[in-house]
């Protein structure tokens, strides 16, 4: 898996240059997927008026509309063709990304193991959209669908017999295709809403300049190389060489050479294993949120950083004057700990035991924080030169290098807030403090780099005070799409566009 | 010593309790500061002191300043900025602490800090209470 | 933000979804072959002949279950023979379907043959009979470059093979 999460990394630090990481693909696959799909539900309802039910009529209308009118359905039926088998690629995609990066357990396994559905109704939607056009390669794809539904004990007769000579195919076979084809989708839609419904503000609308930059792409491939079909269906023949569209129709080959219960044992092993995925993955340590009542006057500020909408408001229990208290949801916490770094009473200021903040996580508390943080910087006797503050999914600091160098690590740079930060210069605990992130985009908490740069920009609550040195600190990317080794190599001094892009 | 004043209450229970809280606190800080216990330990106590106002001032103004964005006040940015000031002079204070002349300490402390939040309350918080009224 | 790389990237996935689309090219079946189909759904006899029903036993049926006849369900299997000239392409016997084997024998196979002139010989039992064939039929087929050829039977045609 780090393989892959490297492999990703660099596509990413790639695309970011190419894109700058508003458009990186890569960080919004999800809102592509979700694009193509309404280019092609949009071409998809201009096709349907054109389209003629009869079984001759089929053929005839496609080759109209193809040929004859190539400039408006003819390119709309190529919008229709790229953009599902696009559709396919950033679905998968999107799962190898997600799976690259572990994000499937815990309160992430609802969005993994709603997803597989998706998969199968995308491929049923793509394959009876195939089916429709009645060309030789429709035929081949409904007598082999056919053949592969016969292993079902289902019906009383082979279906495939309805393909064994061109009287028995009639035009109600197609109203239901037709039917099929819109109803799937529809029913892609639900699922893929469904989908996204354990995201906070999850991202499926593309900034325009990709949905632009995208149907460009779309228009330039449609003209160049429309979509054809093949020759007319002819039952009396077996297909000849088929182009087939291997993003849809990748296992029929192998149902020409495989029985087709061992096709079926696939399929269902292939969905099985991959809903039973987050049971079997390992587990990162979660930590849960507790809030502390004394310390906690419903300000709010949690509820506003947690990436998971953990935290609500819910009206006092303690009797305290105070309107409302932050209550935490332990099925949607995934111990991020950015709120910890949001809370106002986590003063490390506070001495002592007294640090106990309104918010904080269970097994990493303010307190250990701040302890961690002097250990680490008085343990080696000289005040260490440079701190680095590292988020556990960003690269490993090889502190061994350099004896004035120092790491500590936290579950994500938002825990460690401004006045943390304020508190290790101000207490001369280090000379400067570098915070190793993950890459923009590729924040494991989605929100937390976002809000680091925020608040440390004075920004965003908590913010870093103005009395603080800005050439004392940097934040850097640490993550898999940026250099693992900058959090030694940064120099305060020169800014992050001086210094030498190393990859 | 600061001493709660009837005019300080800006009708919002929640404020009102966290102003006496905060006050009491300064009055408490004050005190501490003030005894002949010997240098190391007053340090020690006035650290105490100053890093639980931190945090209360912090909370305080968190919670104040979201009452304000939610009923739209329009005096919001100049009041936050004052609140941005104290807290700045605030740690300030705090990095001063080991270089402090523990006879003045005490002395600048309550004008400092005492004064501001009598200052504040008379000012920008009574501002809240006559827009809360208005607004009525 | 790079343009010429933005536009490179999009133009390796133009290509991405162009070429997938349809390449490569999937031969499904030689020049110089053809297909030929041996399918059918059809009823075996059954392997009791129906019983008449005396007047007692009619009188003792319930009012809407009076009839004449009782017939068993179990059916025969078909006995099923297909002949390329000398080469068995198919030679088994197909059985009813169903849990009381009372439902159609259905068979549907495949045979891939290269073109040109067959000598096709399909004998065909579906009585109770042990030995023998009910239906004995040769064809000579020229058959085409991937012609679709489907030997069917049907209570209706009989044996039709097109």
């Amino acid at each position: 898996m780090n393989i892959a999460k490297r492999g990703f990394g660099r596509l990413e630090s790639f695309l970011d240059k190419a894109f700058g990481p508003d458009l990186n693909p890569l960080c919004q696959l999800g809102a592509y997927g979700y694009f193509c799909y309404w280019i092609v539900a949009a071409s998809g309802i201009y096709l349907y008026i054109a389209f003629d039910t009869s079984i001759t009529g089929v053929y005839e209308s496609m080759e109209y509309l193809t040929h004859d009118q190539w400039y408006l359905g003819g390119l709309l039926r190529s919008f229709h063709r790229y953009a599902s088998d696009a559709m396919v690629f950033f679905l998968f995609l999107h799962l190898f990304r997600e799976l690259a990066y572990g994000r499937l357990t815990g309160p992430r396994a609802f969005s993994w193991m709603t997803g597989v559905p998706l998969i199968l109704f995308l491929y049923a939607a793509g394959i009876t959209g195939y089916w429709l056009v009645w060309d030789e390669l429709a035929q081949y794809i409904a007598i082999k669908s056919a053949e592969w539904l016969d292993w079902l004990p289902i019906f009383s007769e082979p279906i495939a017999r309805n393909f064994v000579s061109p009287d028995r195919v009639d035009d109600r076979f197609f109203s239901l295709m037709i039917f099929i084809h819109i109803f799937v989708p529809l029913f892609l839609l639900l699922l893929m809403w469904i989908h996204v419904q354990r995201i906070t503000k999850p991202k499926v609308n593309l900034p325009r300049m990709a949905a632009f930059g995208f149907l460009g792409m779309l228009t330039a491939l449609s003209l160049i190389s429309p979509a054809t079909s093949h020759a007319a269906a002819d039952l009396s023949k077996v297909p000849a060489d088929l182009h087939l569209d291997w993003y849809y129709l990748a296992l029929y080959p192998l149902l020409d050479y495989l029985p087709a219960g061992v096709v079926w044992f696939m399929a269902a092993g292939f969905t099985i294993a991959l809903l039973g995925l987050p049971a079997l993955w390992t587990k990162p340590e979660r930590q849960i949120a507790t809030v502390h009542l004394d310390n906690c006057n419903g300000c709010e500020w949690c509820l506003k950083d947690c990436p998971y909408s953990a935290i609500s408001m819910v009206p006092r229990t303690d009797g305290k004057p105070y309107r409302q208290q932050a209550a935490v949801n332990p099925n949607l916490c995934v111990g991020c700990g950015i709120c910890a770094g949001s809370c106002p009473t986590g003063s490390p200021y506070r001495r002592g035991e007294r640090l106990v903040p309104g918010i904080e996580l269970e097994g990493y508390t303010l307190l250990e924080l701040r302890d961690r943080l002097t250990s680490v910087c008085t343990g080696s006797g000289d005040t260490p030169k440079r701190l680095v503050v590292r988020c556990s999914h960003a690269s490993k600091t090889n502190t061994e290098d350099d004896p004035a160098i120092v790491e500590l690590e936290v579950p994500c740079v938002a825990m460690f807030s401004p006045a943390f930060l304020d508190y290790t210069l101000a207490q001369g605990l280090a000379d400067e403090v570098v915070l190793a992130a993950c890459g923009d985009g590729e924040c494991f908490n989605r929100t937390g780099l976002q809000w680091t740069r925020e608040r440390f920009a004075r920004q965003r609550d908590p913010r870093l005070r103005g009395r603080v040195n800005d050439e004392k600190w940097r934040i850097v990317n640490a993550g898999s799409s940026g250099d693992p080794g900058i959090a030694l190599t940064t120099e305060m001094s020169k800014q992050p566009d001086e210094e030498a892009v190393t990859e | 010593m600061l001493e709660w004043k009837d005019e300080y209450r800006i009708g919002i229970e929640a404020i009102d309790h966290e102003h006496r809280e905060l006050i009491d606190l300064i009055n408490r800080a004050l005190t501490a500061m003030a005894t002949d216990a010997p240098s190391p330990q007053r340090e020690e106590a006035v650290r105490e002191h100053l890093g639980e106002i931190h945090a209360q001032t912090s909370a305080h103004f968190a919670l104040e300043e979201q009452e304000m964005v939610q009923s739209n006040y329009p005096g919001f940015a100049d009041h936050k900025a004052d609140h941005e000031a104290l807290l700045d002079t605030l740690l300030d204070m705090m990095d001063e602490v080991p270089e402090e002349e523990c006879g003045t300490l005490p002395q600048r402390l309550e004008e400092r800090l005492a004064l501001w939040f009598s200052n504040h309350f008379k000012t920008f918080d009574a501002e809240i209470h006559r827009f809360r009224t208005e607004a009525n | 933000m790079n343009p010429i790389r933005a536009t490179l990237v999009y133009v390796v996935l133009a290509g991405l979804f162009g070429v997938l689309s349809q390449f490569p090219i999937y031969p499904r079946m030689p020049e110089d072959q053809a297909m030929i189909r041996l399918t059918f759904t059809l009823y075996g006899d059954r392997m009791e002949a129906c019983r008449q029903l005396t007047q007692e036993e009619i009188a003792k049926l319930p009012q809407n279950m009076k009839r004449k006849e009782i017939c068993e369900r179990a059916r025969a299997p078909l006995y099923v023979q297909l002949f390329d000239g000398d080469q068995v392409l198919f030679d088994k016997e197909v059985p009813p379907s169903g849990f009381r084997d009372d439902g159609p024998s259905v068979l549907y196979e495949s045979f891939p043959v290269p073109i040109g002139t067959h000598k096709l010989t399909v004998n065909f039992r579906h009585s109770r009979r042990a030995e023998g064939f009910d239906l004995s039929e040769t064809v000579h087929v020229d058959l085409t470059s991937r012609q679709h050829l489907v030997i069917d039977f049907t209570d209706q045609y009989g044996l039709s093979i097109r």
